[in-house]
């Protein structure tokens, strides 16, 4: 094994709790240093856990004074200590779990307004593009990318965060309805956009199975116009085209 | 846009967007600034400190264990006409795998061995030459024991310097903690480094940390050990330009990054400077 392999291997060991939980093997952690190697894997994952929550999770804590709570001090919980042991970093479904605690522990009663909801919606949706660094496995058919989500929300967000940012009121003005997609590239850009029916559907037809025509019969999308919505699609992160 | 001076030491901080304003009010406090991030698009303060201050990029520019893409190069070219500054800086650090599928996403330290002497030589002199910049590359300090070293920390860092003249950017509280960490006299294992190769000086603080179980780096103010640490190795570098508070964090307060560079100045006996444009 090369001095660059040995060197994954000590990462992977660091990043990944199952790896751990087998012992060093490929990794050259001696016995003694195995416990000091697992304090600063917990050590590593509060704080990237602690730095993606509090630069998602944004505009609910500017209702800090309101709520008494914000999203980082999940980092500090049980629930946390517990998820630490099976902690993949990086992964989505770690990012989904954290996540999960984070709209858990802000949607405490009473809630601050009615659109509370559909903004902790789009934070968690975007927390999973901060901390899901997960790469796609190569697919021979448009796949979507692994944290892209699409939602709607009942208020206008994309109005409605400058609003906020401005310490401005909420009014039922912004009560619209919006379909927001969000996506990561490979070099760890995070895009949100608000989108159109049709590439809802293309999106959501996107499953790693269909090839790009079957998307296009199964959305009623015409063939050219869903390759060029598959292509925006890609550059922004939400599919990945077959190489 | 102003630049270092050349015949006195120059103490400075870190940028952190959320002080731009208390930066450009207290303008003489700081000599320069580093920088860990490119500026925000909506940074509207930016221009300004560019206007004010010199500045050194301090990005992640890629690690130097493996080769860089030509992206990494070029974003890293861009940053440096940006700001202008004297050198730019790396560190010897390893912290994802080879195939990108996992990453630790915080400095840490690759394994002292010949391998990865070769690949940081060549891949550092390669990021330099592309950015035409002297290059200066940072200390990371390891929590725990890894047996495949073939060489100490020291050794490892002394040999890369001698082969590609980079300059040496000593994180001091990164050696304060490798010392702790291996129960070892801090000046004993500092003497141990190349001094005379340093160009660059990074103080700051420590906290004790729940999961480390002991210190740690923390945005905090310098510790006095620290400072005096900091002293001892200007006193033995020749080369030394510049020394820099290494705090980085949107947590900061003005009065803490003021008192930190207050105290940093006191401690290396430097005093304000008359602010110079190039």
């Amino acid at each position: 094994m090369s001095d660059r392999a040995v060197q994954d291997e000590v990462i992977r060991y660091l990043a990944d709790a199952s790896v751990r939980v087998k012992g060093p093997h490929g990794a050259p952690i001696c016995a003694g240093e195995t416990a000091k190697a697992a304090q600063f894997a917990h050590f590593l994952a509060r704080r990237y856990y602690r730095d993606r929550l509090a630069r998602s999770f944004r505009y609910s804590h500017r209702f800090r004074k309101q709520t008494g709570r914000i999203a980082e001090e999940v980092v500090d919980g049980a629930e946390f200590d517990r998820f630490l042991s099976e902690c993949v970093m990086g992964s989505l479904e770690s990012a989904q779990r954290i996540g999960e605690m984070a709209r858990a522990h802000l949607t405490a009663e009473p809630l601050p307004a009615a659109w509370w909801p559909d903004l902790l919606d789009y934070e968690y949706a975007y927390f999973l593009q901060a901390a899901a660094a997960e790469r796609e496995v190569s697919s021979d058919q448009p796949s979507p990318g692994v944290s892209a989500v699409c939602r709607r929300f009942a208020w206008a967000l994309p109005e409605m965060l400058p609003r906020l940012r401005a310490g401005e009121a909420i009014g039922d003005d912004l009560r619209r309805e919006v379909t927001l997609l969000f996506s990561r590239t490979h070099a760890g850009r995070i895009y949100v956009v608000e989108v159109e029916p049709e590439v809802e559907r293309v999106f959501r037809a996107t499953d790693g199975h269909r090839t790009a025509n079957e998307i296009a019969e199964a959305t009623g999308v015409p063939a050219e116009q869903a390759r060029v919505m598959l292509a925006s699609l890609a550059s922004i992160g939400a599919v990945q085209l077959p190489s | 846009m102003p630049s270092f001076i050349a015949e006195r030491l120059s103490v400075g901080t870190f940028y952190n967007p959320h002080l731009a304003e208390a930066l450009l009010s207290e303008g003489a406090a700081v000599d320069h600034l580093s920088m860990a991030d490119p500026p925000a698009g909506d940074d509207a303060l930016f221009p300004r400190i560019r206007d004010q201050f010199p500045l050194l990029l301090h990005d992640y520019l890629g690690q130097l264990a493996d080769p860089l893409s030509d992206h990494a190069l070029e974003r890293a070219r861009g940053l440096q006409q940006l700001y202008r500054g004297p050198w730019i800086a790396e560190h010897f650090q390893c912290l994802h795998t080879e195939d990108g599928k996992y990453t630790l996403d915080y400095v840490f330290p690759p394994l002292y061995t010949e391998d990865f002497l070769r690949r940081f030589v060549a891949n550092a002199r390669r990021l330099a030459d592309f950015v035409g910049a002297p290059l200066v590359m940072e200390n990371i300090p390891g929590f725990f024991s890894v047996e495949h070293a073939q060489m100490s920390e020291a050794e490892f860092l002394r040999r890369f310097f001698e082969e590609t003249g980079c300059g040496f950017l000593i994180d001091v509280p990164h050696l304060w903690l490798a010392a702790h960490y291996q129960r070892r006299n801090p000046r004993q294992y500092i003497g141990e480094f190349s001094l005379d190769k340093v160009v660059e000086i990074h103080v700051g603080g420590v906290e004790d940390d729940r999961d480390l179980g002991g210190p740690w780096v923390a945005p905090t103010r310098p510790t006095r050990e620290i400072l005096a640490l900091g002293v001892w190795i200007a006193e033995r570098a020749p080369r030394l330009r510049a020394v820099t508070v290494d705090q980085f964090s949107p947590a900061l307060a003005a009065d803490v990054m003021f008192e930190s560079v207050e105290m940093t100045r006191e401690a290396f006996g430097v005093s304000r400077a008359e602010r110079r444009t190039a």
